[in-house]
Protein backbone atom coordinates (compact mmCIF):
# COMPACT_ATOMS: atom_id res chain seq x y z
CA UNK A 1 0.00 0.00 0.00
CA UNK A 2 1.37 3.39 -0.95
CA UNK A 3 2.10 5.54 2.10
CA UNK A 4 -0.18 8.59 2.35
CA UNK A 5 2.87 10.82 2.26
CA UNK A 6 3.79 9.57 -1.21
CA UNK A 7 0.35 10.50 -2.53
CA UNK A 8 0.77 14.14 -1.55
CA UNK A 9 2.71 16.21 -4.08
CA UNK A 10 5.92 17.83 -2.93
CA UNK A 11 5.09 21.02 -4.80
CA UNK A 12 2.23 23.28 -3.72
CA UNK A 13 -0.47 23.73 -6.31
CA UNK A 14 -1.73 27.15 -7.33
CA UNK A 15 -5.22 26.39 -6.04
CA UNK A 16 -4.08 25.23 -2.60
CA UNK A 17 -5.08 26.85 0.67
CA UNK A 18 -2.96 26.83 3.80
CA UNK A 19 -4.22 26.59 7.38
CA UNK A 20 -2.53 28.21 10.36
CA UNK A 21 -3.63 27.27 13.85
CA UNK A 22 -4.24 30.25 16.12
CA UNK A 23 -3.33 30.05 19.80
CA UNK A 24 -3.11 33.69 20.87
CA UNK A 25 -5.70 36.48 21.12
CA UNK A 26 -2.93 38.83 19.94
CA UNK A 27 -3.18 37.13 16.55
CA UNK A 28 -6.82 38.07 16.07
CA UNK A 29 -7.73 41.53 14.79
CA UNK A 30 -10.00 42.94 17.48
CA UNK A 31 -11.61 45.44 15.11
CA UNK A 32 -12.36 42.80 12.50
CA UNK A 33 -12.52 39.35 14.12
CA UNK A 34 -12.46 37.54 10.75
CA UNK A 35 -8.95 38.92 10.22
CA UNK A 36 -5.54 38.29 11.73
CA UNK A 37 -2.81 40.59 12.96
CA UNK A 38 0.61 40.61 11.26
CA UNK A 39 2.21 38.86 14.24
CA UNK A 40 0.15 35.73 13.43
CA UNK A 41 2.66 34.97 10.67
CA UNK A 42 5.81 36.06 12.51
CA UNK A 43 8.40 33.33 13.08
CA UNK A 44 10.06 33.11 16.50
CA UNK A 45 13.68 34.17 16.82
CA UNK A 46 16.25 32.07 15.03
CA UNK A 47 14.09 30.68 12.22
CA UNK A 48 12.49 32.19 9.12
CA UNK A 49 9.35 30.08 8.76
CA UNK A 50 5.96 29.41 10.31
CA UNK A 51 4.06 26.13 10.23
CA UNK A 52 0.87 25.67 8.25
CA UNK A 53 -1.12 22.73 6.89
CA UNK A 54 -2.24 22.12 3.32
CA UNK A 55 -6.01 22.17 3.35
CA UNK A 56 -6.24 19.87 0.31
CA UNK A 57 -4.74 17.07 2.40
CA UNK A 58 -6.09 17.61 5.89
CA UNK A 59 -9.54 18.16 7.36
CA UNK A 60 -10.66 20.90 9.71
CA UNK A 61 -11.31 18.20 12.32
CA UNK A 62 -7.74 16.98 12.07
CA UNK A 63 -6.43 20.56 12.29
CA UNK A 64 -8.48 21.14 15.41
CA UNK A 65 -7.51 17.86 17.06
CA UNK A 66 -3.85 18.62 16.38
CA UNK A 67 -4.29 22.14 17.76
CA UNK A 68 -6.04 20.93 20.88
CA UNK A 69 -3.39 18.26 21.42
CA UNK A 70 -0.89 21.11 21.73
CA UNK A 71 -2.88 22.86 24.48
CA UNK A 72 -0.92 23.59 27.62
CA UNK A 73 -0.91 26.09 30.49
CA UNK A 74 0.40 28.72 28.08
CA UNK A 75 -1.26 27.53 24.91
CA UNK A 76 -4.96 27.40 24.12
CA UNK A 77 -6.51 26.54 20.78
CA UNK A 78 -8.50 29.57 19.60
CA UNK A 79 -9.34 28.73 16.01
CA UNK A 80 -8.07 28.23 12.47
CA UNK A 81 -7.03 30.66 9.78
CA UNK A 82 -6.69 30.08 6.07
CA UNK A 83 -4.85 31.79 3.26
CA UNK A 84 -4.56 30.94 -0.42
CA UNK A 85 -1.11 29.89 -1.63
CA UNK A 86 -1.43 32.44 -4.44
CA UNK A 87 -2.07 35.17 -1.84
CA UNK A 88 1.10 34.15 -0.01
CA UNK A 89 3.04 34.64 -3.23
CA UNK A 90 1.19 37.86 -4.05
CA UNK A 91 2.23 39.17 -0.63
CA UNK A 92 5.89 38.50 -1.54
CA UNK A 93 6.25 35.65 0.96
CA UNK A 94 6.98 32.04 0.04
CA UNK A 95 5.61 28.62 0.94
CA UNK A 96 6.85 25.08 0.54
CA UNK A 97 5.72 21.59 1.45
CA UNK A 98 7.57 20.23 4.47
CA UNK A 99 6.02 16.84 5.16
CA UNK A 100 6.44 15.42 8.60
CA UNK A 101 6.24 11.71 9.36
CA UNK A 102 3.24 12.31 11.61
CA UNK A 103 1.74 14.99 9.37
CA UNK A 104 2.35 14.75 5.62
CA UNK A 105 0.13 17.81 5.05
CA UNK A 106 2.61 20.05 6.86
CA UNK A 107 4.05 23.05 5.02
CA UNK A 108 5.85 26.28 5.87
CA UNK A 109 5.38 29.90 4.96
CA UNK A 110 8.83 31.45 4.92
CA UNK A 111 10.44 34.84 4.46
CA UNK A 112 14.18 34.48 3.96
CA UNK A 113 14.84 36.66 7.01
CA UNK A 114 15.98 35.24 10.35
CA UNK A 115 15.48 37.57 13.31
CA UNK A 116 17.18 37.38 16.66
CA UNK A 117 15.60 38.30 20.01
CA UNK A 118 14.92 42.01 20.20
CA UNK A 119 15.75 42.59 16.53
CA UNK A 120 13.00 44.40 14.61
CA UNK A 121 11.98 43.04 11.23
CA UNK A 122 12.93 45.10 8.19
CA UNK A 123 10.05 47.36 7.22
CA UNK A 124 9.65 45.44 3.96
CA UNK A 125 9.04 42.22 5.92
CA UNK A 126 6.47 43.95 8.11
CA UNK A 127 4.72 45.07 4.96
CA UNK A 128 4.63 41.44 3.77
CA UNK A 129 3.29 40.27 7.15
CA UNK A 130 0.60 42.93 7.02
CA UNK A 131 -0.41 41.78 3.54
CA UNK A 132 -0.64 38.17 4.71
CA UNK A 133 -2.78 39.20 7.68
CA UNK A 134 -5.08 41.18 5.41
CA UNK A 135 -5.51 38.32 2.95
CA UNK A 136 -5.94 35.53 5.50
CA UNK A 137 -9.30 34.72 7.05
CA UNK A 138 -9.77 33.75 10.66
CA UNK A 139 -12.35 31.19 11.76
CA UNK A 140 -12.99 31.23 15.52
CA UNK A 141 -13.69 27.92 17.22
CA UNK A 142 -17.27 28.18 18.53
CA UNK A 143 -17.01 25.08 20.72
CA UNK A 144 -13.63 24.62 22.32
CA UNK A 145 -14.72 21.52 24.26
CA UNK A 146 -15.59 19.49 21.19
CA UNK A 147 -12.94 17.49 19.38
CA UNK A 148 -14.77 18.18 16.14
CA UNK A 149 -14.55 21.39 14.17
CA UNK A 150 -17.99 22.99 14.52
CA UNK A 151 -17.11 26.38 13.10
CA UNK A 152 -17.69 27.79 9.61
CA UNK A 153 -16.40 25.87 6.61
CA UNK A 154 -12.70 26.74 6.43
CA UNK A 155 -12.68 25.96 2.70
CA UNK A 156 -14.75 29.11 2.28
CA UNK A 157 -11.94 31.63 1.95
CA UNK B 1 18.72 46.76 45.20
CA UNK B 2 17.21 49.52 43.10
CA UNK B 3 13.51 49.91 42.34
CA UNK B 4 14.26 48.94 38.74
CA UNK B 5 15.61 45.61 39.90
CA UNK B 6 12.67 45.02 42.23
CA UNK B 7 10.03 45.58 39.59
CA UNK B 8 11.52 46.60 36.25
CA UNK B 9 8.25 46.39 34.36
CA UNK B 10 6.26 48.62 36.68
CA UNK B 11 9.13 51.06 36.90
CA UNK B 12 9.55 51.16 33.16
CA UNK B 13 5.95 52.22 32.71
CA UNK B 14 5.66 54.95 35.30
CA UNK B 15 4.70 58.13 33.49
CA UNK B 16 6.85 61.02 34.61
CA UNK B 17 4.57 63.20 36.81
CA UNK B 18 6.16 66.48 35.72
CA UNK B 19 5.24 66.01 32.06
CA UNK B 20 3.41 69.10 30.82
CA UNK B 21 0.56 67.39 29.02
CA UNK B 22 -3.17 67.88 29.10
CA UNK B 23 -5.10 65.69 31.49
CA UNK B 24 -7.01 64.01 28.66
CA UNK B 25 -3.90 63.17 26.67
CA UNK B 26 -2.13 62.16 29.82
CA UNK B 27 -4.94 59.79 30.71
CA UNK B 28 -4.76 58.23 27.23
CA UNK B 29 -1.00 57.88 27.43
CA UNK B 30 -1.31 56.26 30.82
CA UNK B 31 -3.98 53.90 29.54
CA UNK B 32 -1.69 52.82 26.69
CA UNK B 33 1.28 52.35 29.00
CA UNK B 34 -0.90 50.46 31.46
CA UNK B 35 -2.13 48.18 28.66
CA UNK B 36 1.44 47.41 27.62
CA UNK B 37 2.45 46.82 31.22
CA UNK B 38 -0.49 44.60 32.09
CA UNK B 39 -1.10 42.74 28.82
CA UNK B 40 2.15 42.65 26.88
CA UNK B 41 5.02 42.96 29.36
CA UNK B 42 3.70 39.96 31.28
CA UNK B 43 3.70 37.52 28.35
CA UNK B 44 5.55 34.30 29.17
CA UNK B 45 7.73 32.08 27.02
CA UNK B 46 5.65 30.45 24.24
CA UNK B 47 2.83 32.98 24.60
CA UNK B 48 1.83 32.49 20.97
CA UNK B 49 1.93 28.69 21.06
CA UNK B 50 4.80 28.60 18.58
CA UNK B 51 7.76 29.25 20.85
CA UNK B 52 7.54 33.04 21.21
CA UNK B 53 9.92 34.80 23.59
CA UNK B 54 8.80 37.23 26.31
CA UNK B 55 9.10 40.89 25.37
CA UNK B 56 12.62 42.22 25.91
CA UNK B 57 13.06 44.65 28.82
CA UNK B 58 15.01 47.06 26.62
CA UNK B 59 12.16 47.05 24.12
CA UNK B 60 9.72 47.96 26.90
CA UNK B 61 11.93 50.86 27.95
CA UNK B 62 12.18 52.05 24.34
CA UNK B 63 8.39 51.89 23.98
CA UNK B 64 7.94 53.96 27.14
CA UNK B 65 10.50 56.48 25.88
CA UNK B 66 8.77 56.77 22.51
CA UNK B 67 5.26 57.14 23.85
CA UNK B 68 6.31 59.75 26.37
CA UNK B 69 8.34 61.68 23.81
CA UNK B 70 5.69 61.76 21.09
CA UNK B 71 3.51 64.87 20.88
CA UNK B 72 0.36 64.33 22.91
CA UNK B 73 -1.96 64.12 19.96
CA UNK B 74 0.09 61.40 18.28
CA UNK B 75 0.68 59.22 21.31
CA UNK B 76 -2.91 59.47 22.45
CA UNK B 77 -4.14 58.63 18.93
CA UNK B 78 -2.44 55.26 19.24
CA UNK B 79 -5.03 52.55 19.80
CA UNK B 80 -4.43 49.59 22.09
CA UNK B 81 -5.59 47.15 19.43
CA UNK B 82 -2.76 48.18 17.13
CA UNK B 83 -0.01 47.58 19.69
CA UNK B 84 1.23 44.06 19.10
CA UNK B 85 3.82 41.85 20.75
CA UNK B 86 6.07 39.94 18.36
CA UNK B 87 7.43 36.44 18.96
CA UNK B 88 11.07 37.55 18.99
CA UNK B 89 10.48 39.99 21.85
CA UNK B 90 9.81 43.22 19.98
CA UNK B 91 6.67 45.38 19.86
CA UNK B 92 4.85 46.74 16.80
CA UNK B 93 2.54 49.75 16.61
CA UNK B 94 0.39 51.03 13.82
CA UNK B 95 -1.24 54.36 13.05
CA UNK B 96 -3.67 54.21 10.14
CA UNK B 97 -6.55 55.94 8.43
CA UNK B 98 -8.41 55.20 5.21
CA UNK B 99 -5.50 55.86 2.86
CA UNK B 100 -2.39 55.90 5.02
CA UNK B 101 -0.59 53.71 7.49
CA UNK B 102 2.58 53.98 9.48
CA UNK B 103 3.83 50.68 10.88
CA UNK B 104 6.57 50.85 13.51
CA UNK B 105 8.48 48.00 15.16
CA UNK B 106 10.53 48.77 18.24
CA UNK B 107 13.57 46.67 18.98
CA UNK B 108 16.36 46.60 21.54
CA UNK B 109 18.91 48.69 19.69
CA UNK B 110 16.96 50.27 16.87
CA UNK B 111 13.53 50.32 15.31
CA UNK B 112 12.07 50.08 11.81
CA UNK B 113 9.05 51.64 10.16
CA UNK B 114 7.29 52.12 6.86
CA UNK B 115 4.82 54.72 5.69
CA UNK B 116 2.25 53.66 3.12
CA UNK B 117 -0.20 55.69 1.09
CA UNK B 118 -3.02 53.81 -0.67
CA UNK B 119 -1.14 50.55 -0.23
CA UNK B 120 2.14 51.80 -1.70
CA UNK B 121 5.24 52.19 0.43
CA UNK B 122 6.31 55.84 0.45
CA UNK B 123 9.01 55.83 3.10
CA UNK B 124 11.11 53.24 4.88
CA UNK B 125 13.55 53.50 7.75
CA UNK B 126 15.26 50.26 8.67
CA UNK B 127 17.56 51.75 11.30
CA UNK B 128 15.53 54.25 13.27
CA UNK B 129 17.22 55.32 16.50
CA UNK B 130 14.45 56.76 18.64
CA UNK B 131 16.89 58.64 20.88
CA UNK B 132 18.35 60.51 17.91
CA UNK B 133 16.56 63.86 17.83
CA UNK B 134 16.73 64.48 14.09
CA UNK B 135 15.56 60.94 13.29
CA UNK B 136 12.80 61.29 15.85
CA UNK B 137 11.63 64.56 14.34
CA UNK B 138 11.57 62.94 10.91
CA UNK B 139 9.47 60.12 12.33
CA UNK B 140 7.04 62.62 13.88
CA UNK B 141 6.85 64.44 10.54
CA UNK B 142 5.97 61.17 8.80
CA UNK B 143 3.43 60.37 11.48
CA UNK B 144 1.88 63.80 11.13
CA UNK B 145 1.49 63.24 7.40
CA UNK B 146 -1.06 60.47 7.77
Amino acid sequence: MTPLSDLIPDILGEDEKLVRTIFSPFHIDKKNPTKLTPSAFRPPSGIDEVSVNRLSYITANACKRHGKSMNSDFKTFFGLSTIRYTDVLASHAFARASKLEENPAHADIYFGVILQKGEPAPAEMNSVLKELATKARYFPDPNKESLEWLGDDINDC
Amino acid sequence: MTALQINPVLDAFDVAPEEPISSNSRAKKQAILRFIQQEIAVLKQNWDGYGASPIEQKVLLNVRFLINKLPDLLSSSLEKDTILPNPNGTISMEWANKDNELFLEIGNDYSTYYLKNKGKIKKINNHFIITNDSEFQQFVKNLNSI
